[in-house]
């Protein structure tokens, strides 16, 4: 095999998991747009469809970010290697954090002035919510703009602390009653959706679930390879210790 | 099919449309990336070959 196959290739498997993804984002889309009318808001509330699944997921990926600045404060001093996988895994779910907070801001706002007649208000969930989005930009702006060999350990202790938002943001619709709607799911007697929206609500999570699972493992595997060039450049420099330290970005 | 004409419809198709652009907007930047890297560590290989 030549040195192109072997590093530009994208593989087998995973060319047939972006087909599947695509697939299941077909069918959420239909069951999104066939789905029933509903009552108060007409067509509108489909954008229920994708608003919800983006904001669900924006709640799971920080804590894959957290985890993986846990392992990467824990390895750092003891596996080189490791800490090095679990900061790029770290870098990789805090920027989808960041794609789906976006997103669920985006439809949010799009829905609210559609519904509420207002882009914005300072209502507990939304509140809580651009903080989590403002912390994990920050996190990206923290790697990008800062140099030195503390870089990588300062935004994993941002990591960590960013983390403490989202069981406040997830929970806020439970704790406070303000503009933004009570649950949908579990969130008591008058909570739920008509059982014909359900096919709708599960393959849209599923498709976004899957696109989100892909665009974290390509953009883990582009700073894994990153990181080999970098510490390839660096090797004469640098002793293999201090190596996670110096080339993350 | 879905009507343009009122403000709620339109924000519908907006809110569908806004999600594709930032999720496939960064999808076709990660495969740019994914490229440009390997590029890299073709090179990089190049070089530990040759040297």
């Amino acid at each position: 095999m030549n040195n192109r196959s072997q590093t530009q290739r994208f593989p087998l498997w995973a060319s047939l998991y972006l087909a599947l993804t695509f697939a299941v984002l077909a069918i959420g889309f239909y069951e999104a747009m066939t789905a029933p009318k509903e009552a108060t808001m007409g067509n509108l509330y489909r954008v229920f469809f994708y608003h919800f699944p983006h904001t669900i997921l924006s709640f799971v990926f920080p804590y894959m970010n957290c985890v993986a600045a846990l392992l990467f404060l824990y390895w750092r001093r003891r596996d080189a290697q490791r800490a090095l996988k679990a900061d790029a895994f770290a870098l990789a779910s805090a920027e989808v954090t960041v794609l789906y907070a976006s997103v669920g801001l985006a439809t949010g706002m799009l829905w609210g002035r559609a519904a509420w007649g207002i882009w914005w208000t300072w209502d507990a969930r939304l509140t809580t919510y651009l903080l989590l989005w403002l912390l994990y930009v920050s996190y990206l702006l923290v790697r990008r703009l800062t140099t030195g060999d503390q870089k990588a350990v300062f935004s994993a202790v941002l990591a960590i602390f960013a983390a403490i938002d989202i069981p406040i943001c997830f929970m806020s619709i439970r704790w406070w009653r303000t503009q933004h709607p009570a649950p949908v799911f579990g969130g008591g007697e008058d909570s739920g959706i008509d059982k014909h929206m359900l096919p709708a609500v599960f393959w849209s999570l599923a498709a976004w679930a899957l696109w989100g699972a892909f665009v974290l493992g390509l953009r883990y595997a582009i700073e894994r390879r990153r990181q080999r060039i970098s510490l390839a450049e660096n090797a004469p420099q640098i002793s293999p210790s201090a190596a996670p330290i110096l080339e993350v970005r | 099919m879905i009507p343009f004409s009122t403000l709620s419809e339109r924000h519908l198709v907006y809110a569908y449309c806004a999600v594709w652009i930032l999720q496939f907007g960064y999808g076709a930047w990660l495969a740019i990336q994914w490229r440009r890297s390997g590029k890299g560590l073709r090179a990089k290989k190049t070089t530990e070959q040759s040297g």
